[in-house]
């Protein structure tokens, strides 16, 4: 089990996080950028100073900062696996150099040959770093990271240089060895799509709070607070009335409604079209519903399917989350 | 009728990495020319014989004095400048400025000047003299003031290029050494140092061809016994510039090939850009 629970002040706010990572698990830490998500994985890395609180990782205290104690077991004691997003690999080391770098006697070992072959690193191991692409050397530090036999593996947004084949392929590498061998990892994210493929858990991190902690599947369906869900892609927040319900504000999410009435799916309203632009191979579609409400939905139909402005247009919500938010105080807060 | 392209002139010497050859070797050649046509000279006035006269036993006092008083005084400024090299291009930079600062001062001070101080501080009649006497070691007039002065000429050149080579260092890789659990000290040997190596290379060859070309400091504090600089000039002094010219391409002789030797290292042992 991974504790961390800190009090880390930065310019704009302090970071107040207290999280537990159960053993094996991926947790995602996802969050907008400048949210604090780094500065949580830093302390518990060891690269910041833990101002307050305590890491513990199963059975060892990596730092504790209190009124009583202050105690910091320095980074090369941690045994921890850190990468980020530049993979700073060893430039006068071949692969294998780098990956046997933290193995004793600086020795490839069975595993590690192995580890190399599981990374698909095996034709690159008497190659220098500067001749290999980006998503090599990733995985080389990869390789790196998992020879040294770490007891945790902490990942600041080790993904986002790359484009997105090699993204998504590594993302695809990482759960597949992090479920090998059984690790508990905490990755840092801002992208969602990330968080969501990649984690068994993940929590969201907004000004260095941490708003909810849960599966992304759940998160996504049940997001905490009109703030997470405006975090993870909700866009609108309707009264209930608009689509014929008592109370509250209703999420719209783009991608989770769809255009038609399908009130067996959840609750329907009828509009007119506005806007279609293009957007990554499919559209957007903009409606305006009754009261001047106006809402936005994905739509993969092409041109010549209807949904022309001016059109008229049913909408059907899959499921939103209710938020029983007063509609003054939420158009107060800017949702 | 077809539109024909021609290459400007000004496309003509660029490539898409950045300036071609031709203006790199019209300008190599120049310099060239003005640094390496006085030791063209030097191999036409000299006279052979005397070369050889230089390396009788007699002769070989001067060399002698100056390659064990250079390889002493080298020692030295690595085993302490490198450190300290590291500290300034690692450490805090309130204190690192200031110790810097303090280190400019006999990079600018005149050779000659830093010898009149030395006599100050280290002369027989100074406090620090008395405490030499004390254990037989005079520093001044003897091996150990050469390698005192050659110290102190040489010493800020060796520690800036140092600290130049250490900041080239990405502390973000020795970083992840020490995430994969090696301690510092294996880190700074095992990923510091060869990274650093190349520029050491050329800040080690600077300190060596600074140390035994030293003259200003040395002629004051230890005009006995001659190394070759002191050699040299006291044979222009007292028998001519023909009778100097030998001692003059002795000292370029042994002054040059190590320097040449870690230039050459360096090339071969450079360690590529990652992107």
């Amino acid at each position: 089990m991974f504790r961390i629970s800190l009090e880390q002040p930065r310019a704009r706010f302090t970071v107040r996080v207290d999280l537990e990572v159960a053993p094996g698990e991926l947790f995602c830490l996802f969050g907008p950028s400048g949210a604090g998500k780094s500065t949580v994985l830093r302390t518990a890395a060891g690269i910041e100073r833990l101002h307050r609180g305590r890491v513990v990782l199963d059975d060892a205290v990596l730092a504790v900062s209190d009124r009583q104690r202050r105690c910091f077991l320095p980074v090369w004691r941690r045994r921890l696996g850190y990468l980020e997003q530049h993979p700073r690999l060893f430039p006068h080391l071949t692969v294998e150099g780098n990956i046997a770098y933290g193995l004793p006697g600086g020795q490839l070992t069975k595993e590690g040959r192995r580890l190399a072959r599981e990374l698909g690193l095996e034709e690159f191991l008497g190659v220098y770093p500067h001749a290999l692409s980006g998503g090599q050397r990733q995985r080389v530090a990869l390789a790196r990271a998992l020879a040294a036999d770490p007891r945790a593996l902490l990942l600041d947004e080790p993904f986002s240089a790359l484009d997105e084949a090699a993204r998504g392929e590594l993302q695809e590498l990482l759960r597949r060895v992090q479920r090998r061998h059984r690790l508990t990892a905490l990755f840092v994210t801002h992208h969602l799509a990330e968080a969501q493929r990649l984690a068994d858990r993940m929590g969201i991190l907004d000004e260095g709070r941490l708003l909810q902690s849960a599966p992304p599947a759940e998160i996504m369906a049940r997001p905490a607070t009109p703030r997470v869900a405006r975090l993870v892609g909700y866009t609108d927040f309707l009264p209930g009335g608009v689509f014929g319900r008592s109370g509250g504000l209703l999420g719209v999410h783009p991608d989770r409604a769809l255009l038609g009435s399908f009130p067996h799916l959840g609750p329907v309203a009828e509009g007119v079209v506005e806007q279609r632009t293009p957007r990554e191979g499919t559209f957007r579609v903009r409606l305006r519903l009754p009261g001047g409400h106006r809402v936005s939905v994905a739509s993969p139909l092409p041109d010549g399917h209807g949904l022309t402005p001016g059109e008229a247009a049913w909408i059907t919500l899959l499921d939103p989350p209710v938020f029983p938010v007063p509609e003054s105080a939420a158009r107060a807060a800017g949702l | 009728m077809p539109t024909r392209f021609r290459l400007s002139a000004a496309t003509s010497w660029t490539t898409e990495a950045g300036p071609g050859g031709t203006p790199l070797l019209f300008l190599g050649l120049l310099f060239w020319a003005f640094l390496l046509l006085p030791f063209a000279a030097l191999l036409l006035h000299i006279s052979w014989p005397a070369l050889a006269r230089e390396f009788s036993p007699v002769g070989l006092s001067p060399l002698a004095v100056s390659l064990l008083a250079t390889a002493a005084a080298t020692l030295v400024i690595v085993l302490a400048g490198t450190p300290l090299a590291w500290l300034l291009a690692r450490g805090p930079g309130g204190v690192g400025r200031v110790v810097e600062a303090l280190l400019v001062i006999p990079l600018l001070t005149p050779p000659l000047v830093i010898g009149l101080l030395l006599v100050y501080l280290y002369g027989p009649y100074s406090f620090l003299g008395h405490l030499l006497a004390l254990v037989r070691v005079s520093a001044t007039n003897t091996l150990w003031a050469v390698i005192l002065a050659e110290i102190y000429e040489a010493a800020p050149y060796y520690i800036f290029a140092a600290q130049a080579a250490f900041s080239q260092v990405d502390p973000t890789v020795e970083q992840a050494s020490l995430f994969l659990g090696v301690p510092p000290w294996h880190t700074w040997r095992r990923v510091t140092l060869p990274l650093a190596a190349p520029g050491l290379a050329v800040a080690l060859s600077m300190a060596w061809a600074r140390a035994i070309g030293a003259f200003g400091a040395v002629i004051v504090v230890a005009y006995y016994p001659h190394g070759l600089p002191v050699a040299t000039w006291v044979a222009l002094q007292e028998q001519g510039l023909p009778q100097a010219l030998p001692l003059a391409l002795l000292l370029i002789l042994v002054a040059l090939p190590f320097p040449l030797f870690t230039l050459w290292w360096r090339w071969r042992n450079r360690v590529p850009h990652q992107p």
